[in-house]
């Protein structure tokens, strides 16, 4: 019996989201601005309402929940937004429950749970892009928002940038801003991503929106993008398990099926080795983000804050080798976009880069180390002050 | 003791001086750019060399090339590469053109040898078939005699440069009787022949590289046969063995290489004094570290390929580790350009200017290098070939 890969957290919302993702049609450009089949159908299935608590009208279903939806989506290469729009965004909103911005923040999420809504949230950069100065009651935006993830039509659009409103002393803050995709004109410029994966870079120079559009400022917003982030960066090693595990299973299943030499390729030992080495870092790594999903149930921590970035780092480098051995172990057929395991390939590729590459999360680490540290250091330093 | 004289000093002056000179400041900036260089580059390059005379670098001077040796040859493409000229097209030059040399017929050099020269023709390979690959004897298009013609069936895939070759040297079964590779023979078939149709493959670099070619009742003339019929296996090893050091690989790789350190240090990734700068720079360092190693190991080679003791697993270990050496330089280089460039492939928008940015182009290099390891034989046949030497048996 060759090789199955087993899901992290089975149940109906896995095998639901399974079957609508594997029925979803490739397509390379999505014409105008109408949403997919596949995109209605997740949207039917409320796959957006499952973060959302049951106060706002959501499942207040579990991150293993929504964990399981990213893998299912992973083994088909899905390349919706969904991690953006039904976690990252939710998480986001929720985290400002009981803030000044309490009332847009839950206003949204009810819609967003009732599918009427979607937000893409677009947390990349810190904002350095896009400056925003005070204007009338409200604030005028200059600058790019570049970046924007509209694979699939947004209602909404979440952002940081940097500057003030009307009455700020600071006039270089960090703001977390809600806006209206029509508050914005049409994108300049639209972009296919290596797996299919649509952005879009719109110009926000005189865009003017009202005060209440800041639902947060300073650390406030910061720390609320960060935690999103990491919830966006567990659920895309989520979408990288199931990548991979359908990607052993496809080259398992053309290893035995082409032949050379007159044998199939399955009788190399070169090759079955290298099929051995993805699935070892496969089981890790499906571990390591089982673990870290139920662990994060609870909320984030600084602790587990650490522990997202060791899990996106780890598991970009698991997607980049399974990516990099399933091209090979194909051969010339493993250049083909036509091929699964080839856009398998480039969608576990595609996920290590979103929501912090690896360079950003081993950054993150080696600061978060030295912090504690130089913190531990200090208050030895202390304690031998106190004996002295 | 006083160095040697380098022979070769005013050969290199006169290279370096050709090549600052006669390749277009655009042509340049195209090919430093790392966009994909298509017909009209290679030509506008080819027709400079035409020019001076160099079209042909590995021929012999009664048919229109230098007759460099090998040494030489290693020159012009270092210089060459170091300036940023185009490299040469190479399937008529470096592998239909010799074929014909040594086994074409008076009127097939006549035909076909003065249009490789002068860049005006374009050829294109058709080897691969769906079922036959690394076992390429396998393959099963046909070609049948009919008067003075062959009728040609069949299909071939991962053909590069289908879309814009006007001929293909094709290997086609003709008997299939005894050993399979004894039934096979090479055809040279213009591509405007009524039955040819050629259909891209969409890759995951989405650069328009190679295709499918599917021959439907394709009437070639007999005279269009190279060498004996059956005899195409005797014809596609001659190649092999004759060209199985590419003296432009490594002078390429240097290049990619500086580009890359180049990259680092002008974009890196993380600020500068980051971890993430560090783990980078080792790799780059690694990989400059190889690209020394490979250049002495076919300077080596080409002496023993001169002394004509070249052994087979030298070539091997070189295509080995070449293109094992230009993913690692091209996988620095996609971590550097990240995930802005790796959701922005293709510009949808069809806005030309973003066409010339380099980290782009690097993305898209870096996804058609995965090509690398496996064309031109993989690097697990490489192993095999190497292993064999190695353990004498």
């Amino acid at each position: 019996m060759p090789f199955h890969a087993e899901p992290m957290f089975p149940g109906d919302l896995y095998d639901t989201t399974l079957r609508v993702a594997a029925d979803a049609p490739v397509a390379e450009t999505v014409p105008g601005d109408a949403p997919s089949a596949t995109w209605n159908h997740f949207l039917a299935m409320g796959l957006q309402a499952v973060l959302v608590g049951e106060e706002d009208g959501g499942a207040g279903a579990s991150l293993a929940d929504i964990a399981a939806v990213a893998e299912a989506c992973g083994r088909h290469a899905s390349p919706a937004p969904l991690v953006s729009r039904c976690a990252v965004a939710p998480t986001l909103l929720a985290a400002l429950a009981g803030t000044a911005a309490d009332g847009a923040a839950r206003s949204l999420l009810r819609d967003i749970a009732l599918g009427e809504a979607s937000a893409c949230a677009l947390l990349d950069s810190d904002g350095d892009d896009l400056r925003a100065t005070a204007h009338g009651d409200g604030l005028r935006l200059d600058g790019m928002l570049r970046g924007a993830d509209l694979t699939e039509p947004a209602t909404h659009l979440l952002f940081l940038c940097r500057g003030a409103v009307a009455g700020d002393a600071d006039g270089d803050d960090t703001l977390l801003v809600l806006a209206p995709r029509g508050a914005f004109p049409a994108a300049t410029s639209r972009y296919l991503g290596i797996d299919g994966r649509q952005t879009v870079d719109i110009e926000a120079g005189g865009v003017t929106l009202p005060a209440a559009s800041v639902l947060a400022r300073g650390q406030a917003a910061r720390e609320a993008a960060a935690q999103a982030r990491a919830i966006g960066a567990v659920l895309a090693c989520a979408q990288i398990v199931g990548a991979v595990g359908a990607m052993i299973e496809q080259t398992i299943d053309y290893l035995g099926t082409r032949h050379q030499f007159g044998v199939a390729l399955a009788t190399f030992q070169a090759l079955r080795h290298r099929v051995v080495e993805m699935y070892v870092a496969y089981e890790s790594a499906r571990g390591l983000v089982r673990r870290q999903v139920l662990d994060l149930d609870g909320g984030l921590t600084p602790a587990l804050l650490r522990d997202v970035s060791l899990l996106k780092l780890s598991l970009s480098a698991t997607a980049r080798q399974a990516a990099e051995s399933t091209i090979q172990l194909h051969g010339g057929i493993g250049m083909s976009r036509e091929l699964p395991a080839a856009r398998l390939a480039m969608h576990a590729l595609s996920c290590s880069l979103q929501w912090g590459d690896r360079f950003e999360h081993l950054d993150r680490l080696a600061r978060t180390d030295r912090g504690t540290a130089d913190a531990a250091a200090d208050a030895g330093t202390d304690a031998i002050l106190v004996a002295a | 003791m006083p160095q040697a004289a380098d022979p070769y000093l005013s050969f290199r002056e006169e290279l370096r001086q050709f090549a600052d000179t006669q390749c277009p400041e655009p042509l340049k900036a195209f090919v430093r750019s790392n966009r994909k260089i298509t017909r009209d580059e290679y030509r506008t390059w080819q027709e400079k060399l035409f020019a001076r005379g160099w079209a042909a670098p590995n021929w012999p001077v009664e048919h229109g090339g230098t007759g460099w040796d090998l040494q030489q040859r290693y020159l012009f493409e270092e210089i060459t590469a170091q300036a940023d000229c185009p490299p040469q097209y190479h399937h008529g030059l470096g592998h239909i053109g010799p074929v014909i040399l040594h086994f074409g017929t008076e009127a097939q050099k006549a035909r076909f040898l003065p249009r490789i020269l002068d860049g005006s023709e374009w050829w294109c390979q058709g080897y691969s078939e769906p079922g036959a690959g690394s076992d390429l004897a396998s393959l099963k298009t046909s070609a049948v005699r009919d008067g003075d013609h062959y009728v040609v069936n069949g299909q071939k895939i991962w053909t590069s440069h289908a879309q814009e070759a006007d001929m293909m040297y094709t290997l086609v079964r003709t008997s299939s009787e005894g050993r399979k590779q004894a039934g096979i023979s090479l055809l040279l078939i213009p591509m405007d022949t009524p039955g040819i149709e050629v259909r891209p493959i969409p890759t995951i670099d989405h650069w328009h590289h190679v295709n499918e070619v599917f021959l439907n009742d394709v009437r070639v003339p007999c005279e269009n046969l190279v060498g004996e019929e059956g005899g195409g296996w005797t014809c596609a090893k001659f190649l092999l063995d004759r060209e199985r050091l590419s003296p432009a690989t490594v002078p390429r790789l240097a290049r990619l290489a500086e580009q890359v350190g180049q990259l680092l240090e002008e974009r890196g990734a993380g600020r500068p004094g980051s971890p993430s700068q560090h783990v980078l720079m080792e790799r780059l360092y690694l990989a400059q570290a190889g690209v020394k190693g490979a250049r002495e190991m076919l300077l080596g080679a080409i002496q023993e390929e001169m002394r004509g003791t070249l052994a087979a697993s030298k070539s091997s270990a070189l295509k080995l580790f070449c293109s094992e050496l230009s993913q690692q330089l091209i996988g620095i280089a996609l971590d550097i350009a990240g995930p802005t460039y790796a959701a922005r492939l293709v510009d949808t928008s069809g806005l030309e200017a973003s066409e010339a940015d380099l980290c782009r182009s690097l993305v898209h290099t870096y996804l058609f290098y995965r090509s690398r390891t496996i064309a031109g034989g993989s690097s697990e046949v490489q192993k095999n070939v190497i292993a064999r030497d190695l353990f004498g048996a």
